[in-house]
């Protein structure tokens, strides 16, 4: 029982549908999600993998806590998650700067010393590997990478142990998205961080993740091991994204 | 035709909310019979009266009566004049009505050449001209071009008497004269604002891709702007064109008072005055109707226009 | 201020920048010292046209007319800027409320909301404070009032907006509490809308004060204000005398002018 490494995270039958009208009145049942059930374990990074309308950020946001309705349970065994948004435009408040928006969960937690939080801020940049020079930029002076390496920072500084990172990478170039995953799995080792990492993209899965969940149209089509998944798909669909990735 | 009977129920639901509101909120104001009868009338007198003018009724009743007549053009008798409210209107309705359309075809007519003629041009000399003079010219009051125009065409050119008006009756020539400056007054300002936003809502229409498409498969640039961008630019001026008219009913009020002119605003403004409730009541309503008239015929045009908006 | 200059670097901010501080300063110093006292009355000098004595001429008393309008125009400014409080403080609580929170509230305020926007409030004002009479607090309430929809409306427009965004989620994740959120996360993304709306707010407040005291339902009679001295200045244009009329009516054209010149400056894309 103790090699098993501890639940971080435990999705139980999740549904949500939402019921809109046809142009000739019926009333449509659209599911997005359907019964889908997994678990995540302490230190793994376990890929969501699904082509949009999949159901995939809606399984985020209800892991989150931003979906105010959907059947099944989630149950979370460790703090509060943090999350890394796909897109680093709108992850980071336009108005403030870089020091105010990573000082912000700092202050969160209590840390009421400035001189304290700078500290903090200072070596969470350099981890990220950015300096002290950005803490009084405003995110319209950052790039895209910049940004996303911010976004880290920020979830990161709350000192969580789960991730949920959606589309990380895939509003960035194909240079700056490896710097990224590189960095994402760096901070994975430092940290022991668990994530969930979702995204349409098997390749960018096989270079960060232990595991796999394969999502269709709500439903969870396949589950296993990302060598298993990735060499031998069992199910069409998984097939059909691991040639794509090719 | 759906959505205009949606839409004529909205209004006239707004319309009766209105119209308690400001009922309620006038007949709040005080009692009438104090005012008619002075202060040392006997109560015999005073409840006699009350009696009469039905003021011993609930408020729910009196309103509902008091709007049931103004649907058939009855709206109670004048505290002051002791005449029907509707016979002291009458004229003076007609005169502001007047008014307010002059000025808005005033505005129509000048704003349009000049909103086109700047999307045009855009950053040329006359363009850039145009835009600083429409921005000043935004800044100065309806009342403020009232008195320019007073001081300069009645005082110094003496082209008519300030003060005295002259009935469509008497002249209608005269009346015609008198009644430009004053609607040149309410359009003055309106025209600067219109021809600035048509402008801009003109060549943010020029930017789409559909007038690009045109203009890139050999349209010259007016027939790209005729053909495709004027249609879709005039929309929101639309929009605005409703609140030109709501607003110069009310601008007319300052205007009428400046100019001298016996329209439906100087009346409002003596029966406040006189706390002639029964006048102010018909008045507001009939201003109300007016506004919300507006705005329903603006968008009702709106979506016959672009028939996306019907949702 | 400086920020601002540099985000707004065009023709309109810049006039509108130097008029505005021109009127604001001269009014300033009006509060304080005026060329003669506004109510000093000199019957030698009597309705005169403007001299070097009288740069804008005197009224029937022989009172200063620039030492009077200077008085007025601190009283207007005063009634705009307590109106503008008014308005845009009360529109900003109730438009972040009901953008952020939506629901129920937030549709039955927003359809109010429509119908008296569509209602010019300088006649929805007019018809509020002739039951209420006139007052220079009266002006101020009745028109705060009336502003507040135009304000509310835009405020919720951005709040509705921007609590879709990515940057309110992550504090929310972060356990920021939901007034935080409000007050220091969105409010001052909402600033290059709502800079230009005080501004025209301004303008406005300018414009219906001297309207509803031009029309005696404003200041009272005791009162100042450029409205009210607009009032009395016509009987002067029917005796030839238009001097006075024509300088209160350039000052409220300059402070509205300054104004809209700030708001249309700041609403300019660089």
């Amino acid at each position: 029982m103790n090699d098993t490494p501890a639940k971080i995270l435990e999705v139980r039958n999740v549904s949500t549908s939402y019921t809109r009208k046809s142009p000739l009145g019926k009333v449509k049942i659209q599911h997005v999600l359907h019964d889908v059930s997994f678990d995540l374990y302490e230190g793994e990074a376990l890929g969501l993998v699904g082509e949009s309308g999949s159901g995939k950020t809606t399984l985020a946001r209800a892991i989150l806590g931003f979906l105010p309705k959907y059947e099944g349970t989630i149950r979370h065994f460790s703090e509060r998650p943090q999350v890394v948004f796909q897109d680093p435009y709108t992850a980071l408040n336009p108005a403030k700067t870089v020091e105010w928006i990573l000082g912000e969960p700092l202050r969160m937690l209590g840390i009421q010393d400035a001189q304290a939080r700078r500290q903090k801020i200072l070596d969470m940049l350099i981890k990220v590997g950015l300096d002290e020079s950005y803490l009084s930029r405003k995110p319209s002076q950052l790039s895209g990478g910049q940004r996303q390496r911010i976004s880290i920072a920020a979830a990161l500084i709350m000192e969580p142990r789960f991730i949920v990172a959606d589309e990380p990478v895939s509003a960035l170039d194909v240079t700056i998205q490896a710097q990224i995953l590189e960095l994402l799995a760096r901070m994975k080792e430092e940290f022991g961080l668990s994530y969930l990492f979702i995204s349409h993209d098997m390749n960018v899965v096989y270079q960060l993740c232990d595991r796999v969940i394969v999502m269709r149209k709500g439903v969870v089509v396949e589950e296993g091991d990302i060598d298993q998944i990735f060499d031998a798909p069992r199910h069409p669909y998984t097939r059909e994204l691991v040639e794509a990735s090719k | 035709m759906n959505f205009v009977i949606k839409k004529l129920g909205t209004l006239l639901l707004t319309l009766l909310v209105l119209s308690f509101l400001a009922y309620a909120a006038f007949e709040m104001v005080g009692d009438p019979v104090n005012l008619m009868l002075g202060t040392n009338a006997s109560p015999e007198d005073v409840a006699a009266l009350r009696q009469q003018l039905g003021l011993d009724k609930p408020l729910l009743l009196r309103y509902f009566r008091w709007l049931t007549g103004f649907l058939v053009m009855d709206m109670g008798n004048s505290y002051i004049y002791r005449i029907p409210v509707i016979d002291m209107i009458g004229d003076k309705l007609g005169i502001t009505v007047t008014l307010t359309l002059m000025g808005f075809a005033l505005t129509l007519l000048f704003s349009i050449p000049l909103g086109v003629y700047g999307a045009r041009r855009e950053g040329s000399w006359a363009d850039r001209m145009l835009t600083v003079v429409n921005q000043i010219v935004m800044a100065v009051p309806a009342f403020f071009v009232a008195i320019l125009l007073m001081v300069f065409f009645g005082v110094v050119l003496r082209l008519f008497t300030p003060g005295s008006f002259v009935s469509f009756q008497d002249s209608p020539g005269q009346y015609l004269l008198y009644m430009i400056f004053p609607a040149l007054s309410i359009a003055v300002p309106r025209t600067a604002m219109t021809a600035k936003m048509l402008r801009s809502s003109i060549l943010g229409e020029m930017q789409k891709d559909y007038v690009r498409t045109a203009y890139s498969r050999g349209h010259n640039r007016q027939t790209a702007l005729k053909g495709h961008a004027l249609k879709n630019a005039l929309l929101p001026v639309i929009s605005f064109m409703a609140s030109t008219m709501a607003e110069m009913l009310a601008g007319c009020i300052v205007i009428e008072q400046i100019f001298s002119i016996p329209g439906i605003g100087r009346l409002l403004m003596v029966s406040i005055s006189n706390r002639d409730i029964p006048v102010v009541e018909a008045i507001v309503m009939i201003l109300a109707v007016w506004v919300m008239l507006v705005h329903f015929i603006g968008e009702i045009i709106n979506e016959v226009l672009d028939p996306r908006l019907r949702a | 201020m400086k920020k601002l200059f540099e985000k707004h670097n065009n023709w309109f901010f810049k006039t509108g920048f130097v008029i505005t501080v021109f009127m604001v300063t001269l009014v300033v110093i009006g509060q304080i010292w005026t060329p003669y006292d506004p109510a000093a009355m000199d019957a030698a000098a009597k309705a005169q046209g403007p001299s070097l004595a009288h740069f804008m001429g005197t009224d029937n008393f022989g009172r200063d007319l620039f030492s009077r309008v200077l008085e007025g125009a601190g009283a207007t400014l005063i009634i705009a800027f307590f109106v503008v409080l008014l308005g845009a403080g009360l529109g900003t609580l109730i438009g972040a409320l009901t953008g952020y929170f939506g629901g129920v509230v937030d549709e039955v305020l927003m359809r109010i909301c429509d119908a008296l926007t569509a209602f010019p409030s300088v006649l929805l004002a007019l018809i509020i404070l002739a039951i209420l009479g006139p007052g220079r607090l009266n002006v101020i309430g009745v028109l705060g009032l009336v502003f507040i929809p135009s304000f509310a409306r835009i405020v919720r427009t951005e709040f509705a907006r921007i609590k879709k965004l990515n940057y309110v989620s992550l504090a929310k994740l972060q356990g920021v509490p939901t007034g935080r959120i409000l007050l220091r996360h969105i409010l001052p993304n909402i600033m290059p809308v709502l800079l230009p709306a005080i501004s025209i707010g301004f303008n406005n407040a300018v414009l219906a004060e001297a309207s509803m005291s031009f029309l005696g339902v404003g200041v009272s009679a005791s009162e100042v204000s450029l409205g009210r001295m607009l009032s009395d200045s016509q009987n002067y244009i029917l005796r030839g005398l238009p001097w006075y009329a024509i300088f209160v009516g350039l000052t409220i054209v300059l402070l509205i002018l300054g104004f809209s010149l700030l708001g249309e400056g700041m609403r300019q894309e660089e």
